[in-house]
């Protein structure tokens, strides 16, 4: 970890770049919740397709929601381009809100 | 966001640690005590100190309280046997203002009084998993998302660390600020499987709060998919008055039906209604899974109305991490490890303050920035400062009078204004007097934790040597040896500041580049 300390941060020791790291921080957190969020309910819709109970499917697919986001919020924090991430991110949604309209269930 | 991955990481680490540590030393410290919710609920409650008989009391002694709950149009009537480690025998219904709690001496069925504090199991625990934030959840969501934050530590901390093996056997106490930064390395991969496990598996306890989506996605509502995986009994009121048979008879059944396995507790819903019904759940205790099993009788005949499935295979995985991270079953040795691993995370979090704020002093001093006070002062108030408000919250706990209130407040709100204004006052006294904030308040810790063991003495008469010789006093004996463990604890680490202070100032003219960290 002496090397986490050694970073220096380039983005934090820029004056007025503060928005810059709020902004990131909302899309990160909220926008990440958001399009998390999406995923468990088109993979609750999806699972039964699988075999899987209607109970059973949303238990799991809630279980996967905190191991996505946690995924998604390492890749937020360490894309470079965010709005490349916001794309990612969107994608994201789009393919749980798609599972939660069309999926069977 | 940053050029290259470990570095994002590392951002992320430093950020997220210091933001969210104190919120997350508070639920790692609430977490740990909580393991011995019930053994605290002896220390605070000395009314509930009773040994339990060989032979349970029957069911049936306790149907008068049952009749109270019918006169009362009480929607439900409850009754939890005693256990090892909760050795009173509790009985719930509901009036007019709300939910009436009694309890039971297990051996003359004699009314215990009320134990006017919160203790344990009813203000510590649910403070590690709400804050006692009811409004909207808020307090839930705050501690999901700081479980979230420390899931994101335990990936970032991986991460930025190279030397994981060869640093985990590097100790170098000789420089303060190297230690505080191995300590720091050794809890974190020592404890590693720990937290992470422990705060996935908090997060998934509550999955329904957290991830509404999902059951939203399939079920119109909440109720419905509670009901399609629980396999549980409901009907509705007859509007008839109903009479009740043995309950006795009822759970004899059901230990029948478990081959044996005891049941813990039962539930009747619509107390003197025609279409009443007795629901009896099996022990927790003897299995990690928590999924109390339930048979259900009609209250009037005593015939089986309803035999719960056994769960299916995700929600039985869902219902294991829930056992895992509440610990309800039986099993004393690993409920010492969950303790003591419980404290290293508090270790962790509190090195981690330590380092940043090291690593930064110097170069923020120099150039007038305030960042080291601000988290210095949030970092004292939100470690030493809750431990203190803690033995505070068990000191005003044994010098309260049973009956007294004050300004309104009843006895148990009393305790918890004490806890608050003590942490507050704490995070004041970081706040001014920065310089010897640590060192006081581990010296507080210290002198609060004995004062406290010398109090449950002097008013309650079980002194450690009494404590220990008798065995339904053991949670009392563990209470007061966890007091003088911290007190001690505190004392060496208030003497270890004393004279590492001194070195490092000695040590001022030496440090050059190496305090220039960001």
């Amino acid at each position: 970890m002496a090397e986490s300390a050694g970073v220096r941060s380039p983005a934090t020791d820029r004056k007025g770049q503060w928005w810059v790291i709020s902004l990131r921080l909302l899309v990160v957190i909220g926008g990440g919740y958001i399009a998390s969020s999406a995923l468990v309910a088109g993979l609750a819709r999806a699972l039964p397709l699988l075999g899987f109970a209607r109970s059973e499917a949303v238990v799991l697919a809630s279980m996967l929601g905190f191991v996505i986001y946690l995924l998604v919020l390492i890749l937020g924090l360490a894309r470079r381009s965010l709005t490349r991430f916001v794309v990612e991110l969107l994608v994201m949604t789009g393919i749980g809100l798609l599972l939660t309209l069309y999926a069977g269930a | 966001m940053e050029p290259g991955f470990r570095a994002s990481m590392g951002w992320a680490h430093t950020w997220t640690g210091v933001v969210v540590g104190a919120l997350l030393f508070a639920i790692f410290w609430m977490g740990t005590l909580s393991v011995f919710d019930r053994e605290i609920d002896r220390w605070m409650a000395p009314m509930t100190r009773v040994a339990l008989p060989d032979k349970p009391l029957p069911f049936d002694e306790f149907r008068s309280t049952y009749d109270t709950a019918v006169a009362l149009r009480s929607p439900t009537w409850s009754l939890v046997q005693a256990t090892e480690r909760q050795p009173f025998i509790r009985v719930n219904y509901r009036d007019k203002s709300g939910v009436v709690n009694r309890s039971f001496d297990p051996s003359t069925a004699q009314t215990l009084p009320q134990p006017g504090t919160w203790a344990g199991s009813r203000f510590l625990y649910p403070y590690h998993y709400g804050l006692h934030l009811k409004i909207w959840n808020i307090g839930e969501w705050i501690v999901g998302f700081a479980a979230m934050a420390m899931l994101l530590l335990c990936v970032s901390g991986v991460v930025i660390h190279r030397r994981i093996f060869v640093d985990f056997f590097t100790l170098r106490a000789q420089k303060s600020r190297r230690l505080v930064l191995d300590i720091h390395t050794v809890s974190g991969v020592l404890g590693l499987p720990f937290n992470f496990v422990i705060t996935l598996s908090g997060l998934i306890i509550f999955f329904a709060v957290y991830f509404p989506s999902g059951w939203q996605a399939v079920y119109p509502d909440k109720q419905s998919f509670n009901a399609d995986g629980a396999s549980s009994y409901a009907r509705p009121k007859a509007n008839k008055p109903g009479n009740l048979a043995s309950l006795d008879t009822m759970v004899n059944e059901a230990r029948k039906l478990w081959n044996g396995s005891e049941p813990q507790a039962l539930v009747v819903r619509h107390p003197g209604d025609a279409a009443a019904f007795v629901t009896v759940f099996r022990s927790t205790e003897q299995g990690i899974l928590r999924h109390a099993a339930s048979v259900t009788f009609d209250a009037a005949s005593g015939a089986l109305l309803h035999r719960s499935d056994d769960l299916r295979p995700v929600a039985a995985s869902q219902r294991f991490l829930t056992g895992l991270h509440r610990i309800q079953f039986r099993h004393w040795t690993l409920r010492f490890v969950y303790f003591a691993l419980g404290l290293l995370g508090c270790v962790l979090i509190m090195t981690g303050f330590l380092f940043w704020l090291q690593a930064r002093r110097k170069r923020h001093a120099a150039q007038g920035l305030y960042g080291v006070q601000v988290v210095q002062g949030l970092g004292t108030g939100a470690t030493t400062g809750i431990v203190i408000a803690t033995a505070s919250f068990m000191v005003i706990n044994r010098l309260l009078p049973l009956d007294v209130t004050f300004l309104g407040y009843e006895r148990h709100e009393l305790e918890i204004w004490t806890f608050h204004l003590i942490w507050i006052a704490a995070f004041a006294h970081a706040w001014i007097r920065p310089r010897f904030a640590w060192k006081e308040q581990c010296q507080a810790i210290g002198a609060l934790s004995i004062a406290a063991v010398l109090l449950n003495w002097l008013t309650t008469g079980d002194h450690l040597p009494r404590s220990l010789s008798h065995a339904h006093l053991w949670p009392v004996a563990g209470v007061d040896i966890m007091l003088l463990a911290v007190a001690s604890g505190a004392f060496v680490v208030s003497r270890w500041l004393t004279t590492s202070k001194r070195h490092s100032t000695s040590a001022v003219v030496s440090v050059t580049g190496a305090s220039s960290h960001a």
